[in-house]
């Protein structure tokens, strides 16, 4: 006898509706601005592997029909950062996203290990880098992109309560900066430039504030965000190009490994369960 | 008990799976390793190695034998600048120009060099496959007493029948008068020529048709002297800088001298121009203008023939952010003309993965970018670039040079690349860029030859004999030095020898070339399209040989005919309108495998 299916549907107040705005402000600026290079195959190539992939899994693997909010907004974050001149790496990192949610998950079924976005990134760095980047320094030097992505950026952090990891990690950064530059001789602007470009940014308001892969208690959010920097700096001192990428997958996974298995935590990770209508 | 019983499982599963996201890592970043190290390569080979296949042609570097000696000396910029002094001067070119200019029928080569008072080099063609230097006795060799020269250039500006001689010299252009007796004269003060600037990128058009060669400049940087800064604020405000070098136009009077052309023909240059590109691109008898520029889009201006330029550069509307070089021709010998635009290939470097371009203008309205589909778009930091049918079967190959800065074992690309992820505002300032001191920068790079399959290119750099070229290489010109119809090419390289590739190909094809003299048009033809009917074939070739970067190509049109000649018809269409059509009738007085002499008719 074939299993009832849930029907569920995020919530009106979920948070994760004005991360989908910022996304698809930030998504059509890219797709107009001539200087990012994405164009609107490569969009729909991403968009549509991620949504349907979500949609697909959610219905086979939990018995549930979705609206696949988190699977867009994965898809729309994989626009912004992988970077190729080919439409289908757009959906190949999309749609490795949305697997690994679904499949690297903590042994209790109840959150992916990694950010996907992040996951889909570093796989791609990893294993496709003959055909696609991660997108470099296309704000096109206009300070005026960055202040409103930042701007918006601490909006959402705030709403998601993930401002203080945002803030440890950013702090993090900029002493270990600061340290580099003494060590290596390199100017501090130099250590300090990336705080300026779409990869950190989009590293820290998209990926570390997302709830499902990263510590809920105000003491774990900091430590995490001091991590992740000590780690992105242990990277750059070996010149990784996309460190932050790298670091945060390590970090996911080593939080995966340690993290006691009853840390309250967890609990926090429900907080935007949608409404569950039965079939 | 239930709920006990619930969270042993889970604390079994945790201790479990505990170092599931230890172990993910761990099997990810081998696999990784693993993949891109040689060992998966070596595997593949010790099982599966290809049968060797004869190569195509054979390339043979032969300066040394030539006598083409020339190590390039590079610029020196200010001691102000002096943290990112290799990376300006690798950016300040090494040039090489092809020129008959003793009309002796043998193509000589002019090599510039970048230091400031260093002798850029003239090599007389001995006709025996060697060159002899005669710049000092030509006047052409002590010409970098204000900086030094990035590009060197040769046309006939005054139609007398030898080739005069352009130079990007530094901080100023300057024009050198063939004297017709082997030697050449400054002129550049009377010819009206006056532009100062860091001119890398010139070519000349005849763009009213009016019988004289006009001259088009770009400049890289905006106004600064590199030798004598007044600000270190010039370098790129972002990865789509605005704030690049300008243009100038300069209209031949025919009488001599030039004027600057205000407005420069509705021109707008976004700057940081590279090379600036001239063909019939879409379809008028006027041809049109392609500018490869570096920190964004390329530009392409449409001639509308009543000296107005429009943008059409939404017809190349791509991704080809890092254009250095504009090469064009009929690479399928469908009559319609395709733009190869040189760019970076250069995957996890937080540089480009773009690479390089290949525009087919299928008609006036739509370009489309098929370098991928013919395997020509990854070539490293490409830089020069030349399609030359090397063993004459009627299909154009492509040899790109490459590399940027071979230096030390460390490199630079990772300083680089980090403040380039950065805000525009923070590189535009020279003097907070990290000391590059002795290191490398996407240097070291294996050249590239793609043979020309018809549907596609085949790399066939290591079978031809450019394996083991590791230059830095820039322009690259065609030269033909024996007139035996096997082309081969010069290239000039940042720092390091001339390379002469001499090609040694022995196989059955034909061929014929064709030198050209105008009448009505300008002297030298540039502009001519001739289109040939070889059987069932129709190839088409422009002369525009100072297309590409910093180079200047063996002035004739050369063409491929395979290994049964059967030429039914020669198309000639001179800048002037005149059109020449020899058919099976009046082509006895054409020969193949040889140069053929073609004027302009007066009345055509």
């Amino acid at each position: 006898m074939a299993r009832k299916k849930i029907i569920q549907f995020p919530r009106s107040n979920d948070p994760r509706w004005f991360f989908l705005a910022f996304s698809l402000c930030f998504n059509l600026y890219a797709l107009t601005s001539p200087g990012f290079h994405r164009f609107i195959s490569q969009w729909l190539a991403a968009i549509s592997t991620g949504l349907t992939l979500d949609f697909a899994l959610h219905y086979f693997l939990r018995d549930t029909i979705i609206f696949p909010l988190s699977g867009l907004l994965t898809s729309l974050s994989c626009v912004l950062l992988c970077d190729s001149p080919l439409i289908w790496p757009y959906a190949a990192i999309a749609g490795i996203s949305i697997v690994s949610k679904h499949f690297l998950r903590t042994p209790d079924r109840t959150k992916p290990i990694f950010n996907p976005s992040d996951f889909g990134l570093v796989m791609g760095l990893l294993f496709l880098r003959n055909f696609m980047d991660v997108v470099p320094g296309r704000w096109g030097g206009s300070l005026w992109v960055m202040s409103i992505v930042a701007g918006l950026g601490f909006l959402i952090a705030t709403r998601v309560h993930r401002l203080e990891l945002c803030l440890s990690w950013i702090s993090t950064f900029i002493i270990l900066s600061i340290l580099r530059s003494k060590i290596t001789g390199i100017s501090l602007v130099t250590t300090l430039a990336p705080m300026t470009g779409a990869s950190f940014m989009l590293l820290t308001f998209f990926m570390i504030t997302d709830p499902m892969t990263t510590p809920g208690k105000l003491k774990n959010r900091i430590i995490f965000g001091i991590a992740l920097g000590i780690i992105d700096a242990i990277l750059r001192y070996f010149q990784v190009i996309n460190s932050p990428f790298y670091a945060l997958f390590i970090l996911s996974a080593l939080r995966a490994a340690f993290l006691p298995q009853d840390d309250p935590e967890m609990e926090n990770i429900y907080q935007w369960r949608g409404h569950e209508i039965k079939a | 008990m239930q709920i006990s019983a619930g969270k042993d499982k889970i604390a079994h599963s945790w201790k479990a799976q505990r170092f599931l996201g230890v172990f993910i890592v761990l099997l990810v970043f081998s696999f990784s390793f693993l993949i891109h190290s040689q060992f998966i390569n070596s595997l593949v080979h010790l099982f599966f190695t290809p049968s060797p296949k004869p190569p195509p042609f054979i390339l043979v570097e032969s300066s040394k034998q030539a006598g083409l000696i020339n190590i390039h000396q590079k610029f020196e910029v200010s001691p102000k600048l002096k943290n990112i002094a290799p990376m300006l001067a690798a950016l300040a070119g090494a040039s090489v120009a092809v020129t008959d200019y003793n009309r002796d029928g043998w193509m000589d080569v002019y090599v510039t060099n970048a230091k400031k008072n260093s002798l850029n080099k003239l090599f007389r063609n001995n006709h025996d496959g060697t060159f002899t230097d005669v710049a000092q006795q030509a006047g052409v060799a002590d010409v970098n007493r204000g900086g030094g020269s990035f590009d060197a250039l040769f046309f006939d500006y005054d139609n007398d029948g030898y080739d005069d001689l352009l130079l990007a010299a530094y901080p100023c252009l300057k024009l050198f008068h063939n004297n017709g007796n082997g030697t050449f004269t400054d002129v550049t003060q009377k010819s009206g020529l006056h532009h100062c600037g860091n001119t890398y990128a010139m070519n000349v058009v005849d763009y009213d048709n009016d019988g004289y060669l006009d001259v088009i400049v770009a400049d890289y940087y905006k106004p600064v002297n590199l030798l004598h800064p007044q600000t270190t604020k010039f370098m790129w405000n972002g990865t789509y800088a605005t704030n690049g070098g300008p243009i100038a136009v300069f209209h031949n009077n025919g009488n001599g001298t030039f004027s600057k052309v205000k407005g420069n023909l509705g021109i707008t240059s976004r700057g940081w121009t590279w090379a600036i590109g001239v063909y019939h691109l879409l379809g008028s008898a006027y041809p049109d203008l392609f500018f490869a520029t570096d920190f964004g889009p390329s530009q392409l201006y449409q001639n509308l023939g009543k000296g107005q330029f429009q943008n059409r550069s939404e017809l190349i509307n791509g991704t080809d952010d890092f254009s250095m070089s504009a090469e064009m021709a009929d690479i399928d010998n469908d009559e319609r003309p395709n733009v190869s635009v040189s760019g970076i290939y250069e995957p996890n470097s937080a540089s480009s993965i773009y690479g390089n371009s290949l525009w087919k203008f299928l008609d006036s309205q739509k370009a489309i970018d098929i370098a991928r589909k013919r395997r020509i778009a990854h070539c490293g930091w490409s830089w020069g670039q030349k399609f030359i049918d090397f063993d004459n079967d009627g299909l154009l190959d492509l040899v790109v040079a490459n590399g940027f800065i071979s230096a030390g074992p460390k490199d630079y690309r990772y300083q680089a690349g980090i403040l380039g992820q950065g805000m525009g505002e923070l590189f535009l300032d020279a003097a907070r860029w990290p000391p590059e001191n002795d290191t490398s920068f996407d240097g070291y790079q294996q050249k590239c030859l793609f043979h020309n399959l018809g549907k596609y290119f085949e790399d066939v750099t290591e079978e031809v004999g450019l394996g083991n070229d590791f230059s830095d290489g820039r322009g690259v010109a065609a030269i033909d030095p024996l007139n035996n119809g096997h082309v081969g090419f010069l290239m000039a390289n940042v720092g390091q020898p001339l390379h002469f590739y001499e090609n040694k190909t022995q196989n059955q094809n034909h061929w014929i070339g064709f030198s050209l003299q105008g009448t009505k048009s300008n002297r030298d033809g540039f502009g001519t399209i001739i289109r040939l009917k070889n059987g069932p074939t129709t190839m088409t070739r422009e002369l525009e040989p100072a297309n590409g970067f910093m180079s200047e190509s063996d002035p004739r049109l050369h063409f491929g005919l395979g290994r049964n000649p059967k030429i039914k018809e020669i198309d000639i269409l001179w800048p002037s309108g005149t059109r020449q059509k020899l058919t099976e009738k009046n082509l006895k007085n054409f020969h193949i495998d040889r140069y053929n002499f073609i004027k302009e008719p007066l009345h055509g």
